[in-house]
C-alpha cells in the first residue's frame, strides 16, 4: 500500500524537482536537467540512425508500377498502377474493394474488424505494402522502378 | 533502492501491483486514437522500468510478460500474430534495458534506459513482423518512423518512470523490520 500512497504523494524530495510545474517547458528543462551526458550521447545516436533510414530508405523504395495482390499466400491479382480503376476482390472474411488513382491505390473498403488497410491510405512506391490480416491479404508495389537512378555502374 | 529479500511478501505484492498497473495502462493505451496504426505510445513500459529500478531485474521479466500474457487475454489476441509482436517487443526491451543498465550503470540515467527499452522494442517488433506477417523486407518501409516515434516516446516514458521512481524509491530503501514473530510466515504465501 505503501506504494500507491507514496506514488501520489504531492512532491518527491529531493532538489531535483525544483524545476518542475505547470506547463511544458518546466517539464522540458526538468528533463533536460535529470539526462546524463550518455543519455544526450545516446539521443542524437538514435536521431542520426532515424534520419539515416529515411535518406536510406528513399534511395531504396523509388515508384513503382504494378501492385501484386496476394490473399491466402496467393498471387491473385497484378493492378497496374497507371489506370484509375475500382477493383473489387473477396478475403478471407469478406468483400475488399480497392481504387487506385493519381496516388497510388489505397482499400476504401473492406468487411474486416479494424479496417487497419483502410487506415493506411495509398501506397505507390517500390517495397510498400498494405496488410489486413483478417482477411489474409497483403498489396505490395513491385515491377520496374521509376527512373529515379540516373544511371547504375556495372 | 532496491528491495532485498525477493519472495518475499512485500516483494510479490509490489510486483503484483506494477503488473496491474501495466495491463492498466496497456489497455488504456488501446483507447487513445492513433493517427499511424503501428505507432503505439508504450506507456505500459514505465511499470517494467519501475520495476527495474525499484525491484530488481527478476520483477521486470515478471511485470512485462506477464502484462503481456494478460493483455492479450482482455484483448482476445491470445496466440495471434499481434500477440507475438507484443511479447516479442517486451521480451526485447526487458533484455536491452537490463543489459544497457548494468553495462552502463554510471552512463545512462532513467531517461536513456526508456529510450533504449522503446528502441529495442521497436526494432524487435519490426524483425518479428517480417519474419511473422509479411516474410519479406517490405516492412523496412515503416522503420524510420517507429524509430523517430520510439525516441520520442522513449523519453516520455522514462520521464514518467523517473517521476515513480523518485517518489517510491525513499521508502523502498529502508524495508520494514520484519518482527520476529512473523519472521517464519513471511515467505508463506
Amino acid at each position: 500500500m505503501s506504494l500507491l500512497t507514496a506514488t501520489f504523494r504531492k512532491k518527491a524530495p529531493g532538489p531535483e524537482n525544483r524545476n518542475a510545474g505547470p506547463g511544458l517547458w518546466p517539464f522540458l528543462r526538468h528533463l533536460h536537467s535529470l539526462m546524463t551526458t550518455g543519455d544526450r550521447v545516446l539521443f542524437f545516436i538514435l536521431l542520426g540512425i532515424g534520419l539515416l533510414s529515411i535518406l536510406s530508405l528513399r534511395l531504396l523504395f523509388a515508384p513503382g508500377r504494378i501492385a501484386s495482390v496476394f490473399i491466402s499466400n496467393r498471387l491473385i491479382k497484378k493492378i497496374s498502377l497507371g489506370v484509375a480503376e475500382t477493383h473489387h476482390l473477396l478475403g478471407v472474411v469478406g468483400a475488399i474493394e480497392l481504387r487506385v488513382a493519381q496516388n497510388g491505390v489505397r482499400v476504401i473498403h473492406s468487411e474486416c474488424s479494424e479496417k487497419i488497410c483502410m487506415k493506411q491510405g495509398a501506397i505507390s512506391n517500390k517495397g510498400q505494402i498494405i496488410v489486413c490480416v483478417p482477411n489474409q491479404m497483403i498489396i505490395t508495389i513491385d515491377g520496374e522502378a521509376g527512373h529515379s537512378l540516373d544511371a547504375v555502374t556495372p | 533502492m532496491r528491495l532485498r529479500h525477493k519472495n518475499s511478501t512485500s516483494w510479490l505484492t509490489r510486483v503484483a501491483l506494477l503488473t496491474g498497473f501495466g495491463l492498466a495502462l496497456f489497455l488504456f493505451e488501446s483507447f487513445i486514437p492513433r493517427p499511424l496504426p503501428w505507432i503505439k505510445p508504450g506507456l505500459a513500459n514505465i511499470a517494467t522500468i519501475v520495476a527495474l529500478y525499484s525491484l530488481g531485474s527478476v520483477a521486470a521479466w515478471i511485470v512485462a510478460l506477464l502484462r503481456c500474457v494478460l493483455g492479450s487475454l482482455i484483448g482476445g489476441t491470445m496466440m495471434s500474430p499481434s500477440f507475438w509482436l507484443s511479447i516479442c517487443g517486451a521480451a526485447a526491451s526487458v533484455a536491452a534495458m537490463i543489459i544497457i543498465r548494468r553495462l552502463g550503470k554510471k552512463v545512462f540515467s532513467i531517461i536513456g534506459i526508456g529510450m533504449i527499452g522503446a528502441f529495442a522494442h521497436m526494432l524487435a517488433q519490426v524483425a518479428v513482423a517480417g519474419v511473422l506477417v509479411v516474410g519479406d523486407t517490405a516492412i523496412l518501409i515503416l522503420l524510420p518512423s517507429m524509430l523517430l516515434s520510439s525516441l520520442l516516446t522513449g523519453l516520455i516514458v522514462g520521464y514518467a518512470s523517473h517521476l515513480i521512481v523518485a517518489r517510491i524509491a525513499p521508502q523502498s530503501e529502508t524495508p520494514q523490520p520484519v518482527h520476529e514473530s512473523n519472521r517464519g510466515s513471511d515467505n508463506v504465501v
